[in-house]
């Protein structure tokens, strides 16, 4: 299992027996990676399947991570390179899980392989179909920010290195084919579908952010410089939208910057009344790079409570304040924009005077909370959720990772939102009950 | 020859046309030690910013472009990306390079990376060096961005040097032996060896209580389910007695251990041995002992810590179940405070230092949730106490508590102060004052019969083990992991994994992922027919050495060096870590380490000075 | 290079499928590159600024020459700039001042 089996799909819808591995996983953001390596090192077959034309998920999106402030890709890369090279594993990516039943003692997986209008095989990532596509649409990795091409690599670092064509954006001009020195665009691409025989499913489909418009007095669809904090993370990032940290409305430098915290979470009049644990600590991160980036700014975070648990935390939270970030104990009722796109920010301050204050700023970053990115219900999978909506946990405290479908197991984010470090926790431990799993099962692959 | 990719809004230009994804054929391009036919690739990483915001990298390209024995010099935004890699892999393929220097992040990092796309492109992966310019040039030089170009410049011209000086090393291989060592039976302890004999490996638990349990046994209910910690354990306890190949030592500790991965010896208190190939530790924690008159602790009856304050409520429990009256000590409790961050988030401003000088800087993190459901458990079941919340920061952050708990006491009648870290509450018998941030900063006191503080936790003391295995402890005093990020129940020794709250503050459910996390990483290695270890160990050339027998006090590694039948000094690889101590005494120049000699070491220096 | 037979059919029946261009696509299309023309046609050339007084402009001033909101002229620049056809030049004030290649 060396080549990625992606040239080879078209062959197995046609072979007498499904392709078998030990092990599928839904989704290679790093939980999905961690796993995969854990379980591939113990010599288990293990089949990635990433929904999105590149492995990374959302780790790969972000600036640099707390409290180490390591650069967020030179961390996630590696596992990337790691999982794409490792001889065990087998990433599919571009693809979705359409169906999984029972067979035997483990699962028959129904996968289906989105075409991205090129012959992988002969594609050398060498981008000339991009520059020469005519049509510019919004990008999604840079949440809008930035452009890309019809026919596109999604990022810098994407892995693999291969185009996607988004057909429906596509005027169908034959551009990138004249262009292509390979000639391995594909206009009639189809889908294809297989169906994987494994011993057991992880499912660590990760998180998105709780949508911008669900408290509609922040105006975080409406106003163009009150940002989701993913834009904000690619505001900051190496090779942002913009190459350095510049407001949306009008390509000026900002100097008076507001988080505002619990924006989607906390909240049981938006439905969400949970906490997502890791914002606080990214408003802090991303106030400390901007204050780096951007010296005389004036950076504010206003907050119901600082959740800075973890390990060096607390530190990386008080090395903030001495930075002169300002943390402001207050709940933003609402949010107005004024006529030179600054936000007008209606506050209730929780110290001092306890009065209703106007304070005005000039971007705004909405700590979004986190909800589940997948819904196994949504497929008839009996891997069941909880009233937050994440996969639950029936044998917690003590295994986390089961969830109520024997032999499928959950890891990271898709149990409920956590950080990066509690996140490879729980993959690792993943990989070792789906060890453990399939040595109780017996389960044999050939 | 320089070959530059010009910084372009970091996109992926140029160079892209010629990346193959194939997998790299083997070429037999390997290691050559005929010095005229060294070609050392040098690639200078822009790190995202965390470098080529302080150095020039295209400058640092270009002043080692000729420098001897240097056939290429690259700079490129993101070297340990697959694109990166690839760039090392078909320099090395097509015959340009026969050696590696990156000009990077921390080999911490990265140079594990580095030498398997070496080994994917057919060359000895330890003819290949990484030097280290983020924290020693740009992180550290952020104000003198000419000056730190320069000394990156220095760096990698001394990183040539020791590579046109390396000849390829081979990992030196040990067995493994299928045995584990869980040291501590608390529930991670229990968990990791659950996992591990499910493995398939032979597992053996030592607890130096008489029970397993750990803090479990102290406590009544878990939250946020309120299950019973006495069932969770009856469950741990049965998994453990239903293994045959978990080995349960109990009443019994750690006297003597050594060894490396695959091979350790243990000796336990009561004489007997055991040989096992990796070490868990699951040693945890215990609550924070507050001083004599910390809010009037030991000072005044009525102040007890949370684990005393568990004890009390149990005991209420169990003794007057219809009764709704709180009485303890014979007094009719009416109102009960609860301070939260007693032992935590401590500042010098404020906080006076524990015996050790140190403060607990850290936060505690289970204990506004602890705190939050005794909270809970008063209002419930005696419904006519007051009680009283007084905290810095509410942490119900994990999955279920902030509506579960903390949602639950808004709305039970608790009334919440809220301190800052610049005045702490003060207690005087039973008054106490809090200069409260929701009532304006105002100077509020009230009265609680009985006080409980919401004591942190600390790692329990674990002296013998770390300096037998020479752990690494951070300055909060638990174990510290090898990356605090990306690798988080691993430690720098390999074969040795943290299990729970050794490492640091967590609650139920992170101490058994963390268990079977690190039995994850402990199965992995010992699943392997062999260990392989770095192979930068020291080694004697028996021509030179006069037996003079200086090395071998300095070695701080029992047996890895030792003086052979034939009367000279001989070093055992899987013993030696590679410290250099013998080597730096020995007056003959017999003594050299492998991968970083005393010649490679000389030239470098070389190197740097005659800048 | 220009494609082969086989891919040159492959785009007749894609086409032949799917229809005619769909109006909205044409549409976005056309507003894109009247914006990107716009701004192009008031930039300077890299290389000529400096001399002879002539400056390189910022987001506002490209948005007032152009008559279109900032907003849009902010993405379409950043679009630009990606592709190679914009540069950064420096520092105006509290905005960034863009070339063209």
């Amino acid at each position: 299992m060396n080549a990625p089996v992606n040239t080879n799909a078209s062959v197995n819808a046609n072979a007498t027996s499904n392709p078998k591995a030990d092990v599928l996983i839904i989704g290679a953001g790093i939980a999905g990676l961690q796993a995969s390596l854990d379980l591939a090192d113990q010599n288990r077959q293990v089949i990635l399947v990433e929904r999105n034309p590149s492995i990374g998920g959302r780790m790969i999106n972000l600036s640099k991570v707390y409290p180490t402030l390591d650069c967020a890709s030179c961390i996630t890369t590696p596992r990337m390179a790691s999982a794409s090279h490792h001889p065990n594993i087998n990433a599919l990516t571009y693809s979705e899980v359409k169906n999984v039943e029972k067979h035997g003692t483990g699962f028959r997986v129904t996968v289906v392989k989105k075409p991205r209008y090129i012959d992988e095989d002969k594609c050398i990532g060498c981008k000339r179909c991009e520059e020469a596509c005519p049509v510019f649409v919004k990008d999604e990795f840079e949440h809008n920010f930035g452009a890309k091409k019809a026919i596109s690599i999604p990022f810098t670092n994407a892995i693999p290195q291969l185009p996607v064509l988004d057909i429906n954006n596509c005027t169908l001009c034959g551009a990138c084919a004249n262009a292509c020195p390979t000639d391995c665009i594909n206009y009639t691409q189809q889908p294809v579908e297989t169906v994987y025989e494994v011993g057991a499913i992880l499912v660590s489909t990760g998180y998105q952010l709780t949508p911008a418009n669900a408290k509609p007095q922040y105006g975080g669809d409406k106003f163009t410089n009150v940002l989701t904090a993913l834009q904000g993370e690619r505001l900051l990032a190496p090779h942002g939208p913009f190459g350095r940290v510049l407001r949306p409305s009008d390509g000026k430098i900002p100097d008076n910057i507001a988080f505002i915290q619990c924006a989607g979470s906390r909240d049981q009049s938006i439905g969400l009344p949970y906490c997502s644990r890791v914002c606080c600590m990214y408003a802090i991160k991303q106030a400390m790079l901007l204050s780096g980036s951007l010296p005389t700014a004036d950076i504010t975070i206003y907050y119901m409570d600082i959740r800075a648990f973890g390990k060096g935390y607390e530190q990386f939270y008080q090395n903030a304040k001495a930075m002169g970030i300002h943390f402001v104990k207050a709940k933003v009722a609402r949010i107005k924009e004024t006529e030179d796109k600054n936000l007008m920010l209606r506050i209730e301050r929780q110290e001092d005077q306890s009065q209703p204050e106007e304070v005005q700023h000039d971007m705004v970053v909405l700590s979004l909370g986190l909800k589940p990115d997948w819904n196994p219900e949504a497929i008839n999978l009996n891997v069941h959720t909880e009233y937050d909506g994440f996969v639950k946990s029936p044998k917690a405290p003590l295994q986390p990772n089961i969830t109520t479908m024997e032999g499928i197991f959950a890891a990271g984010a898709a149990t409920g939102p956590k950080d990066i470090v509690d996140t490879i926790g729980e993959a690792c431990a993943g990989a070792m009950e789906i060890e453990n799993h399939l040595r109780r099962m017996e389960w044999r692959l050939s | 020859m320089i070959e530059n990719n010009c910084e372009n809004n970091g996109e992926n230009n140029g160079d892209s046309n010629n990346i193959s994804k194939n997998n790299i054929s083997k070429n037999n391009c390997d290691d050559n030690s005929d010095s005229t036919n060294i070609r050392v690739g040098v690639y200078v990483c822009h790190c995202g910013g965390n470098i080529s915001d302080v150095i020039c990298v295209k400058k640092v390209a270009e002043g080692l472009a000729n420098y001897p024995n240097v056939a290429i010099s690259k700079e490129y935004v993101f070297m340990c990306s697959d694109a990166g890699q690839k760039l090392i892999i078909e320099d090395i393929t097509s015959g340009k390079i026969n050696r590696v220097v990156v000009a990077a992040c921390s080999p911490a990092l990265h140079e594990l990376t580095f030498r398997k796309a070496l080994q994917r492109a057919g060359l000895n992966p330890f003819l290949y060096e990484h030097v280290n310019i983020r924290e020693q040039a740009s992180w550290v030089h952020k104000k003198e961005p000419e000056a730190a170009t320069q000394k990156a410049i220095l760096l990698t011209r001394a990183g040539i040097e020791k590579i046109r000086r390396q000849e390829g090393l081979e990992n030196i291989r040990v067995g493994a032996n299928k045995h584990a060592i869980v040291i501590g039976g608390g529930p991670a302890g229990m968990r990791s060896a659950i996992s591990l004999a499910d493995r398939g490996l032979q597992v053996s638990l030592v607890e130096s209580g008489n029970k397993l349990g750990g803090r479990l046994l102290e406590i009544d209910t878990v939250y946020p389910t309120n299950e019973k910690a006495e069932d969770i354990l009856e469950t741990l306890k049965t998994d453990i007695r239903a293994r045959k190949n978990i080995g349960v030592y109990l009443n019994n500790e750690i006297a003597n251990i050594s060894g490396f991965v695959g091979n350790f010896q243990a000796t336990l208190k009561n004489g007997e041995t055991i040989a096992a190939g990796a070490v868990v530790m699951a040693t945890g924690n215990k609550s924070y002992e507050p001083f004599e008159g910390e809010f009037g602790y030991r000072t005044q009856d009525n102040v007890v810590t949370m684990p005393e304050f568990h004890g009390i409520l149990c005991n209420i429990r169990n003794n007057t179940s219809t009764n709704k009256d709180f009485i303890h000590n014979g007094k009719h409790i009416q109102s009960i405070a609860f301070i939260h961050c007693v032992g935590s988030r401590q500042q010098a401003e404020t906080h006076q230092p524990q015996a050790d000088g140190k403060l607990n800087e850290y936060c505690s993190r289970i204990c506004c949730s602890t705190t939050l459901q005794a909270v809970n458990e008063v209002k419930k079941h005696f419904p006519n106490v007051k009680v009283f919340d007084v905290y810095r920061d509410i942490r119900t952050y994990a999955r279920f508590t902030e509506d579960g708990l903390y949602e639950k006491a808004s709305k039970n009648g608790t009334l919440f102060f809220r301190y800052t870290e610049e005045q702490l509450p003060t207690v005087q018998g039973k008054n106490i004052t809090v200069k409260d941030v929701l009532t304006w900063n105002e100077e509020v006191t009230f009265e609680a019969e009985l006080i409980v503080l919401a004591t942190g936790i600390v790692p329990n003391n674990i002296t013998n083990i770390v300096e037998k295995l020479k752990l690494p402890i951070g300055a909060d005093r638990f174990l510290s992991e090898a990356h605090p990020k990306l690798r988080p129940v691993e430690v720098a020794n390999t074969g040795v994994y943290l299990a729970g709250t050794c490492q640091a503050p967590m609650d139920l459910v992170e101490s058994c992922v963390g268990a079977a996390a690190a039995s994850s990483k402990a199965a992995i290695v010992l699943g392997k027919d062999h260990i392989e270890l770095d192979p930068y160990v020291a080694f004697v050339k028996p021509e030179k050495c006069d037996g003079c027998q200086k090395c071998l006090p300095e070695c701080s590694y029992v047996g890895a060096i030792f003086m052979n039948k034939d009367g000279k000094a001989e070093v055992n690889p899987a013993l030696c870590k590679g410290c250099g101590a013998c080597v730096a005494v020995c007056p003959q120049r017999a003594l050299d380490l492998k991968g970083w000699s005393l010649e490679q070491i000389e030239a470098m220096v070389d190197a740097i000075a005659e800048a | 290079m220009p494609a082969s037979e086989a891919t040159k059919e492959k785009l007749k029946q894609a086409k032949a499928t799917r229809g005619s261009v769909p109006k909205e696509l044409l549409e976005k299309m056309r507003e894109s590159n009247r914006i990107q023309k716009a701004i192009l046609d008031t930039l300077p050339k890299f290389e000529l600024v400096g001399s002879g007084g002539i400056e390189a402009k910022t987001i506002p001033q490209i948005a007032s020459a152009t008559q279109i909101s900032e907003h849009e002229i902010f993405w379409h620049v950043n679009a630009l700039r990606k592709y190679n056809k914009i540069h950064d030049v420096k520092k105006s004030g509290d905005y960034f001042t863009y070339a063209k290649k």
